[in-house]
């Protein structure tokens, strides 16, 4: 059995369901997983299969009906207001559909997770944390395009701030929902070179949902969701319900030079207060 | 989220436009508000009319009292800054020819039942409003509102004494100038049963007339000098010689900042003092010394609720549209779904995302508040424009035939208007919580997802 803290991110025996009418569609069954910090592990399965469903519970904007989330060991907190700091602290999103705020400019959309992490603190790190968004917005090649709204933006040059946007606050864990699933192949392509590298920079594990066995191919790890439940996931993960339950299968290519660590990696001292 | 919020108000216009809905209500209500308070204050003036600040009938049936008596202990006091004497009595007034008018026909339009007041000038124009009513009297304006009582050399008949009455009378009985008035006043005392009831004739010549304000008070009274060869006691009230009191009230005008009651209390414990027959006096029941705003408290109070009632009609026009800032913000909550889905998994807790949508209305309702305090504030300051522009539509707010005023009045309250802005930015903050709580209470996933 593995030490939970040894784990940025794990869950145990996720089951969820929505109501439909008078019935319930059950979309996780006894889902456990675990990811160590610096891990590139890719979730595959058909559309509808509850990728996002499992992502929302891994990144607490959902709660399941049954099982728990650890963060480094600890369990995820109950109270809205300690779950969104945690989301602050060591959660980072990349969603399909990018998601950026459309009043802000693209320095304002990087620097907002700062800015809700931070709180009163921000006024007093502003400068430094400006600079440092500036810095991610050129790395991502953007530092023309600060000022500019998303709506100015093309659709990878709009991921590419959502992904500095999502690294800015260094987090343990990257959470990336389909994200070229909107791009074409070139854009996507280019869009994920940068996620894993940007991963692998700050540290972060991330898990990256997708349906494209291509992409999936980057990963150290594949994990698959098929009828709600997960194949692959619960390796070295921590004892509890389901966890024996679920095989384990390593992914049969290393993921190359791009695809990030597999190993665990030093997980930002913020991602684990 | 500052920044946020600014952006979601100001690039919206729908949200400007209920912004400008409670800035519309709140000009509407201060405008309106001070026009009425403007109102109650020339009303104030309207029908505090004849009286003084205070008013001091003698208990009855306290023997034979002299002015003079009580003006020595009165006007000495600090707070009194002046008094004046009114005798008053009750006649028939007959116009031109009372011996040929039935007295038994009530129909007759020859017959008014009057006051018949009398005044020593001099001090009346100390104590109230008698000298702005002579300089504005509109039909028979005396030579010298200082002398009003003066009669023209040029006068052919002098012999009967000087009358004013008010400018409506003048018109209800066509009267013209140094027309002689016959008034018939009862006796002095209730004959034994069985001898006849003799009234007593006075004749008076009509010096000229005043203004007024009291419409029942003016076509009922007739103002005289009180005392002298040609004053109402030997004319009118006493012509057997009897002895009887030559004043019925004392009205009492206070020095400046001094409170009605602080007056009154210091008049009736000079009294007390002086030992002259008073309201309070155990040997002598009865008497009053009654406030004017006391002797005018049905209509003050009448005026006053009617203004409450306007500040509580047009506060609710304040209310929809406040109402109007609770729809907007509900519709930005349902436009913004996916923002706040964003949010939170960015890390915003609730009760930022709360407080994200509790800013944009609370900027939504200062803004609106500021702009409608402002515009009020500029509207009360040029009413006569506003009263111009409804003019052009043949609108005419307070007809001067009703409100006796002649220009739309206006007057600019802080506290009031303090109070009012308060209430108002409340309000608005109070419609923008239910957006604000469903902002605040929106699962994440769902707001994610949300198309």
């Amino acid at each position: 059995m593995t030490d939970p803290a040894a784990f940025a991110l794990a869950a145990r025996g996720l089951w969820k369901s929505y109501r439909m009418g008078a019935g319930r569609l059950q979309v996780l069954r006894d889902v456990s997983l675990a990811l160590r910090p610096g891990e590139v592990c890719a979730l595959m399965g058909a559309s509808g299969s509850g990728k996002s469903t499992l992502l929302h519970l891994l990144g607490l904007l959902d709660r399941p009906d049954r099982g728990e989330v650890l963060y480094h060991g600890r369990r995820a907190p109950g109270s809205p207001g300690a779950r969104a700091r945690l989301r602050a602290r060591s959660l980072g999103f990349v969603f399909q559909q990018f998601h950026l705020l459309p009043e802000l400019n693209a320095l304002e959309n990087v620097l907002m997770p700062r800015r809700l992490a931070l709180g009163a603190a921000w006024w007093s790190r502003r400068r430094e944390e400006r600079a440092r968004a500036r810095a991610l917005l050129e790395r991502v090649g953007l530092g023309e395009r600060l000022r500019h709204r998303p709506k100015q933006l093309s659709g990878g040059e709009q991921q590419r701030v959502a992904l500095a946007r999502a690294v800015v606050g260094r987090p343990a864990v990257l959470l990336a929902d389909e994200p070229t699933g909107n791009l074409d192949s070139r854009t996507g392509e280019g869009i994920l070179e940068l996620l894993l590298e940007l991963a692998r920079e700050h540290g972060s594990a991330v898990l990256l949902a997708t349906h494209d066995a291509t992409i999936a191919a980057r990963a150290g790890r594949l994990l698959h969701l098929r009828d709600g439940c997960l194949d692959g996931g619960a390796e070295g993960a921590p004892a509890g319900e389901g966890a024996a339950e679920n095989s384990v299968r390593k992914t049969p290519e290393p993921t190359g030079d791009e695809g990030g660590g597999t190993g665990p990696g030093a997980g930002p001292e913020e991602a684990r207060s | 989220m500052i920044r946020l919020a600014l952006a979601y108000l100001l690039r919206r216009p729908v949200q400007l436009l209920a912004v400008l809905g409670v800035a519309v209500g709140l000009t509407a209500l201060l405008a309106v508000l001070s026009v009425m308070n403007g109102l109650i204050a020339a009303d104030r003036a309207q029908v505090r009319g004849p009286l003084s600040d205070l008013h001091l009938v003698p208990p009855p049936g306290s023997g034979v009292l002299r002015y003079e008596d009580y003006r020595q202990v009165l006007e000495p006091l600090p707070e009194v800054r002046a008094c004046a004497p009114h005798l008053v009595g009750y006649a028939v007034l007959g116009v031109r020819n009372l011996s040929g008018v039935l007295l038994n026909t009530p129909r007759s339009a020859d017959l008014n039942g009057v006051q018949v007041v009398g005044i020593d000038p001099e001090a009346e124009l100390q104590v109230n409003d008698f000298g702005r009513w002579l300089r504005d009297a509109r039909r028979l304006a005396v030579e010298d509102p200082a002398e009003p009582f003066r009669m023209p050399e040029r006068w052919r008949v002098r012999r009967y004494a000087p009358a004013l009455v008010s400018d409506r009378l003048v018109e209800a009985l066509g009267l013209r100038r140094e027309e002689i008035l016959q008034l018939g006043a009862l006796p002095p005392e209730i004959p034994p049963p069985g001898e006849d009831f003799l009234p007593h004739n006075g004749r008076f010549h009509l010096l000229g007339s005043y203004a007024g304000s009291d419409y029942e008070l003016d076509m009922d009274r007739i103002l005289t000098l009180r005392t002298g060869r040609n004053g109402l006691l030997e004319n009118l009230l006493a012509p057997l010689d009897r002895e009887i009191s030559d004043f019925s009230e004392i009205l009492i005008r206070l020095e400046e900042g001094v409170d009605l009651e602080q007056g009154r209390r210091a008049v009736l414990a000079a009294l007390a003092a002086a030992g002259l027959p008073a309201p309070g006096d155990p040997d002598h029941p009865g008497g009053s010394l009654e406030t004017w705003e006391e002797r005018r408290a049905p209509y003050l109070l009448a005026i006053e609720n009617e203004r409450r009632v306007t500040a509580l009609v047009l506060f609710f026009i304040v209310v929809v549209a406040a109402f109007g800032l609770f729809a907007t913000l509900g519709a930005l909550v349902r436009e913004k779904v996916r923002d706040l889905g964003i949010l939170a998994a960015l890390g915003c807790s609730p009760w930022r995302r709360g407080g994200l949508l509790l800013g944009v209305g609370a900027a939504g309702a200062a803004a609106g508040t500021a702009l409608g305090g402002l515009a009020g504030w500029w509207l009360s300051r040029h009413i006569e424009a506003v009263e111009t522009f409804l003019g052009w539509f043949g609108v005419e707010v307070f007809p001067e035939g009703i409100y006796v005023i002649h220009h739309l009045p206006s007057q600019w309250i802080p506290e009031q208007a303090a109070a009012l802005s308060a209430a108002t930015f409340a309000t608005g903050v109070l419609f923008t919580l239910a957006p604000a709580i469903h902002a605040a209470t929106l699962s994440p996933s769902t707001a994610l997802r949300y198309e």
